[in-house]
């Protein structure tokens, strides 16, 4: 018996060992840089990327491509969620164990085991009532080389606002790289659209077709804590 | 307001394919038939479903509905200037959930709308158009949020996905005694089909990409027919009885479904008193949907 006891719990260790010894992780993939300087005009997102960092404002098509080789690490995707830093995956049951999810959720959770560990990213289909927007923020538009800057004067409705000067300078149905420095936030200075067009008024700017590539991410939590960055550089160099 | 000139403004890409390319007109004395709003347009089942499936067959569709959905935008925002309101309504089925989910027995909204990029931007597009959802038989879970109806009245125009006079043997009315029992079978089905789908791709007999669901056309040619109006189906008895006889409801002069994915008019209905329309699919290769305004009505299709 005692031998029998022996031999199991042996077997266990070297099968424990094994797995801490195979366990090997893709190595994280650098980004389309093209890509994202044509979608993000922001110098400081610009800066981050080039340092090897997946920060909250960058949109989510950065984090799925640093994970495209994710086939054999631990990766849980679009996950919807209730809220930013809700890792709960919301689904409902009715019937003969048919799931169902409410459609209009809008916070979505990736989740990536990696060499470093668990690195969890959320984002969120962007509006601008979800996004804390109101009149007095201030809107940057960014358009061939010049920042064209206005105060909001009131939000319209979710998807569309309209600022106090009317800038004849832009021309509608352009997609437009935008920030809005808000005026008083408790947590965010900045927040950044891919997609806005201006109206042919000169004063009223409206969402542009949008996907989940270019929903921003809004937050990054790694390793049990919230982080303003993700290097991911680091964490290739920590598998070596 | 008139179709072609007031809805369909010169896009080569739209097509009237009723009445020989022609709308009907409303008749004088129904008019107006809308009281809200000055135009509707009302796009039929869609049956999206997780775009790297085998089973998905509105893909071939995608990029032809988003085109259209900008067609809409556009629209919409021309007629709002001029003070007109332009109402959109999805009939239902938007998405496919009786078929295999990635989490579980059967897809969920959320799975399908973020299996593609542009899945999510037509959902996307819709809902910045103010689209009205109703819930159909293959989204039917869909009943429990907000923003989902199971029939809408738009002034003498009543709108419904049209799976009420299913009998269970259909395995297609929620509200049939075994409609679980079906559901399950039909499931099961769904998932030995996948399963063969999957082999085939292994075995190299067909691409990994490839169109395979047994008994539902792939969508990949497109399809801009208006199918013969005797083989139109049970539907037309049901609502027509239902028009005749609803005493709250006398005003109804219109009735619009889908579900059939059978694009049909019937202009005397009940001696003409009443006008029955099938709204057909934008899906299998289907791109219908039907346009309504006081003064006319039409089944169009948007082509590729």
């Amino acid at each position: 018996m005692k031998k029998t006891k022996q031999t199991f719990f042996l077997f266990t260790s070297l099968i424990i060992l094994l797995q801490i010894g195979c366990t090997q992780y893709p190595m994280v993939q650098e980004p389309d840089v093209q890509k994202f300087d044509e979608t993000v005009y922001s110098e400081a997102l610009r800066d981050s990327l080039t340092q090897g960092k997946l920060t909250a404002g960058m949109p989510h098509f950065i984090a799925s491509q640093l994970f495209t080789n994710w086939t054999e690490g631990i990766k849980k995707t679009k996950i919807p969620v209730a809220t930013l830093g809700s890792k709960q995956r919301l689904q409902e049951e009715e019937g003969w164990n048919r799931k169902y999810v409410d459609p209009n959720i809008s916070v979505i959770l990736d989740e990536y085991e990696t060499a470093g560990g668990k690195l969890y990213v959320w984002y969120q289909r962007p509006d601008f009532y979800r996004m804390d927007v109101s009149a007095r923020d201030t809107l940057y538009v960014f358009y061939e080389d010049t920042v064209y800057c206005s105060v909001i004067n009131y939000l319209n409705k979710s998807s569309v606002l309209t600022i106090r000067d009317s800038l004849p300078q832009i021309p509608v149905q352009t997609s437009l790289f935008a920030e809005i420095h808000y005026n008083d936030h408790p947590w965010r200075e900045v927040s950044y659209w891919y997609n806005i067009e201006i109206l042919s008024n000169a004063k009223t700017f409206k969402l542009g077709e949008t996907n989940y590539e270019l929903y921003p991410i809004e937050l990054l939590e790694f390793n049990n804590e919230p982080v303003s960055s993700f290097k991911w550089r680091e964490i290739n160099n920590y598998e070596d | 307001m008139k179709i072609k000139k007031d809805f369909i403004r010169g896009n080569k890409k739209i097509k009237i394919i009723s009445n020989g390319g022609n709308p009907f007109p409303i008749p004088e004395s129904w008019r107006p038939v809308l009281s809200k709003c000055d135009m509707l347009v009302i796009i039929p089942d869609m049956h999206m479903y997780i775009h790297s499936s085998h089973l998905d067959n509105f893909k071939y569709g995608a990029d032809g509905m988003l085109k259209f959905l900008n067609h809409l935008s556009t629209l919409k925002e021309e007629m709002e200037l001029e003070d007109q309101t332009l109402r959109v309504y999805q009939l239902g089925d938007l998405y496919e959930q009786r078929f295999p989910g990635l989490h579980g027995p059967n897809a969920t909204a959320i799975e399908i709308r973020m299996s593609h990029p542009s899945y999510d931007q037509i959902v996307n597009s819709m809902n910045s158009i103010r689209t009205h959802f109703l819930y159909g038989n293959h989204d039917f879970e869909l009943r429990h949020f907000p923003g989902f109806r199971f029939a809408s009245l738009e002034g003498k125009v009543y709108i419904e996905h049209g799976f009420t006079p299913d009998s269970w043997k259909d395995f297609s009315n929620p509200n049939a005694s075994l409609w679980e029992v079906g559901q399950f079978l039909f499931l099961t089905i769904r998932e030995i089909n996948e399963f063969f789908a999957n082999l085939l791709v292994a075995s190299s007999v067909i691409q990994k990409d490839e169109f395979y669901s047994w008994g539902v056309p792939s969508g990949k040619d497109p399809v801009y027919d208006y199918p013969s109006e005797k083989d139109y189906g049970h539907c037309l008895n049901y609502f027509a009885e239902r028009m005749k006889k609803n005493p709250e409801n006398k005003e109804t002069k219109i009735t619009v479904i889908g579900h059939t994915h059978h694009p049909y008019i019937n202009t005397d209905v009940n001696n003409g008193k009443h006008i029955f329309v099938d709204a057909g699919a934008w899906t299998s290769g289907r791109s219908d949907f039907v346009v309504i305004t006081n003064e006319e009505l039409a089944i169009c299709c948007y082509q590729r």
